[in-house]
């Protein structure tokens, strides 16, 4: 009888009482949610134990702190054969910028109008600099670079940002110039306009609405201006440097160096594209 | 057929009840062809190519020989092919896929030719067990499907020029591209590594000639990123990450590391060359936005645009893109008269987190100068900006991160130009 009574009073509290009335479903819910995360659990679970051989053989990775910088040293004066060697062709006479970004010889602060992201302005560590030369360049043949001359070229572009002496060692203990000089800005050499930097301009006249392929030669040294009123079918100049182009829409091409009109039309490569 | 003085305009400029097209059965005027082409008689009631057998099978279809333009467009270093982009031809496009072949390309050093059996993924730093997968086994993992926008933070970027481009929208705005996105999310291989306590970050690498890496919080790796084997149902095009690339949902694209090869589990970035120098933003002040991830709303018109030309007065159907980063849109708004006005586009279902959403809004057109605008507003409640409102907060050196309202003016000969208005 009084388990009778225990049992219907129990009976009244769980229907009167909606807390409670919710157990079953929250319940019901839990064991649903518990078989679902159990579900997701679920994997083959195939990962091989990875060798420290193999970690410390990919992980290349450089942090601002000076942490995975490797052994070796170098100085600009050793950087600035290597830089000549593999790098100028694509980025200019001390760091100027071409086909490829400029890297030191900033016109303009930060805050003008156009404002220069060179190393020495917007290259906030000089580690990222090091990190990003070993993954990445030269791009024709990234890899190529020992870890002497990855500090030697690093350190000549230090130096083209006058953030370094010429003779300043860089290696692993010696790379943290960001903080006492990258933000401070450096004093900028003025390199003329681009009319002054490089005489050998040639135009060529495009009617509105062509698009057009063109060669250089020398490849070196392309930089394409439009100008003029109209423009040019879709923008498309094949074989641009995407660096390198002037905003303003237009119809006469200006190239520095020898120009080759291969096609008007429909670049090639855009038209097989079946 | 209903008469275009009985349509019910909902703003100034001529924008019509998105609903008029399927409560009227209204046909566009935009005549591709003219009716005397339609009526024109011909001597025998088959078309040629119904007097004759077909052609036979192929093992992999190719577009009609009639859509040879509909083409990504690319643009490379004269000094290295592979260091340039390609654009997917919005503006030829519609619904919401980019088919496979379309697909935007941004490369820093070219397209890997990848061997998947010598293809292996290594996680690796702040977990318990560091552990390298092969294809073979990464193909045995549970998967997951999902529908998602990749724009690179480049993308639109000449927006910040001081003159309107004139150029079609796809080369305007096509860096970005929306697939299926097939893959294992990538919380489960970093639960089977055992994440220590200090891992915040996760630096991803990828097998490519330039070892492309980004820094990525955990918490992101942890909430929806797909370790993407399958793109649209088929495998990965090597020149979108085969056989392995990391999808960050509604991230900038630069941060989708295609051939995926390593993941580091760190306390904090490695302030690589692309979220320092490049992916970064200069705002006025001359200090950077870092670490901007997040795309947000943007919408574009892609019909009529930028050499489309409208034929004549009359009905057109305005068609056009929205997506953000931060969730589902919820609203379109359209105007036809410069922004004076605005109303609601239809939205086309689905409407999906952080993926294409394709709006349509009729348009009586009747002659008159225009300035079409859109403006995505996503479910955070965040709104397009205009082009000024984008500039006073962020300047014009930003270069990334371009999600200004695009203006297309309508001259009274139905020519579409790409304008600045607002």
């Amino acid at each position: 009888m009084s388990i009778m009574v225990n049992y219907c009073r129990l009976k009244r509290f769980l229907f009167f009482n909606k807390r409670i009335r919710l157990l079953p479903i929250l319940f019901l819910f839990t064991v649903i949610s518990a078989c679902h995360s159990t579900h997701e659990k679920i994997v083959p679970r195939l990962g091989i134990p990875a060798s420290q051989e193999l970690i410390q053989q990919w992980n290349t990775d450089v942090f601002s702190n000076g942490e995975g910088l490797p052994a070796g040293q170098g100085t600009a004066i050793a950087g600035e054969t290597i830089y000549q060697k593999y790098c100028l062709s694509c980025h200019g006479l001390d760091g100027t910028g071409d086909s490829a970004d400029e890297l030191a010889g900033a016109e303009h602060s930060l805050t003008d109008n156009p404002p220069d992201k060179i190393m020495g302005q917007y290259w906030p560590y000089a580690t990222t600099l090091f990190d990003f030369t070993r993954r990445a360049m030269p791009l024709n043949s990234p890899g190529i670079l020992s870890n002497n001359e990855l500090y030697a070229v690093t350190a000549y572009l230090l130096y083209l940002n006058g953030i370094i002496k010429q003779d300043s060692i860089m290696n692993a203990e010696n790379f943290d110039w960001q903080k006492s000089e990258f933000q401070q800005g450096v004093e900028l050499r003025h390199l003329g306009t681009f009319q002054e930097r490089y005489t050998s301009i040639v135009q060529w006249r495009i009617q509105a609405g062509a698009s057009f392929e063109v060669s250089v030669s020398p490849v070196r040294r392309l930089f394409f201006v439009y100008s003029g009123e109209g423009r040019v079918n879709g923008e498309m100049v094949h074989r641009h440097s995407a660096a390198n182009i002037n905003p303003a829409e237009a119809v006469v091409v200006e190239a520095v160096s020898e120009l080759t009109v291969l096609s008007i039309g429909l670049p090639a490569t855009n038209r097989s594209a079946s | 057929m209903t008469k275009h003085s009985d349509l019910k305009k909902v703003a100034g400029g001529g924008l019509l009840d998105r609903r008029t097209f399927v409560k009227k059965g209204l046909v566009f005027s935009v005549a591709v062809f003219n009716a005397e082409s339609l009526n024109a008689t011909t001597e025998s009631s088959r078309s040629t190519w119904m007097e004759m057998p077909g052609e036979s099978f192929s093992n992999y279809g190719q577009p009609s020989e009639h859509e040879r333009e509909v083409i990504r467009w690319t643009m490379e270093n004269s000094m290295a092919a592979g260091n340039g982009v390609s654009w997917t031809p919005l503006h030829k496009m519609e619904g919401t896929i980019t088919p496979n072949g379309l697909h935007f390309e941004r490369h820093h050093n070219g397209v890997p030719q990848i061997d998947p059996k010598k293809h292996q993924l290594l996680i690796h730093g702040a977990v318990n067990h560091s552990l390298v997968f092969d294809m073979d086994a990464l193909l045995r993992y549970p998967m997951t499907s999902r529908l998602t926008f990749i724009e690179c933070g480049g993308n639109s970027n000449a927006g910040w020029r001081d003159k309107p481009i004139q150029t079609v929208a796809g080369y305007f705005h096509g860096m970005a591209s929306c697939s299926e996105w097939t893959g294992i999310p990538l919380s489960l291989l970093l639960n089977e590594a055992q994440l220590k306590g200090r891992a915040k970050w996760i630096i991803a690498e990828g097998a490519d000639a330039s070892m492309m890496n980004i820094s990525l919080p955990l918490e992101k790796a942890m909430d929806d990123c797909l370790l993407a084997i399958y793109q649209n149902g088929e495998r990965i095009r090597p020149e979108n990450g085969y056989p392995l690339r990391l999808i960050v949902p509604g991230w900038e694209g630069v941060v989708n590391i295609k051939w995926l090869r390593r993941l580091h589990l760190t306390n904090r970035p490695s302030m690589t060359r692309n979220e320092t120098a490049k992916y970064t933003e200069l705002l006025p002040s001359g200090k950077a936005r870092q670490f901007s991830f997040v795309m947000e709303a943007k919408s574009i018109i892609t019909h009529p645009s930028y050499g489309q030309k409208l034929d004549g007065s009359g009905v057109y159907q305005i068609s056009g893109l929205a997506w953000s980063g931060r969730g589902k849109i919820i609203k379109v708004e359209v105007s036809a008269d410069g922004g004076d006005t605005w109303a609601e586009a239809e939205l086309q279902e689905p409407v999906l987190s952080k993926c294409f959403t394709r709006f349509r809004m009729p348009w009586s057109w009747e002659g008159q100068a225009a300035i079409l605008k859109s403006r995505a507003i996503d479910e955070t409640g965040y709104i397009q900006p205009e082009r000024q409102t984008l500039i006073t907060e962020r300047g014009k050196h930003g270069y990334f991160h371009y999600n200004a309202i695009v203006s297309w003016g309508v001259s009274e000969q139905g020519e579409m130009a790409h304008v600045y208005h607002g």
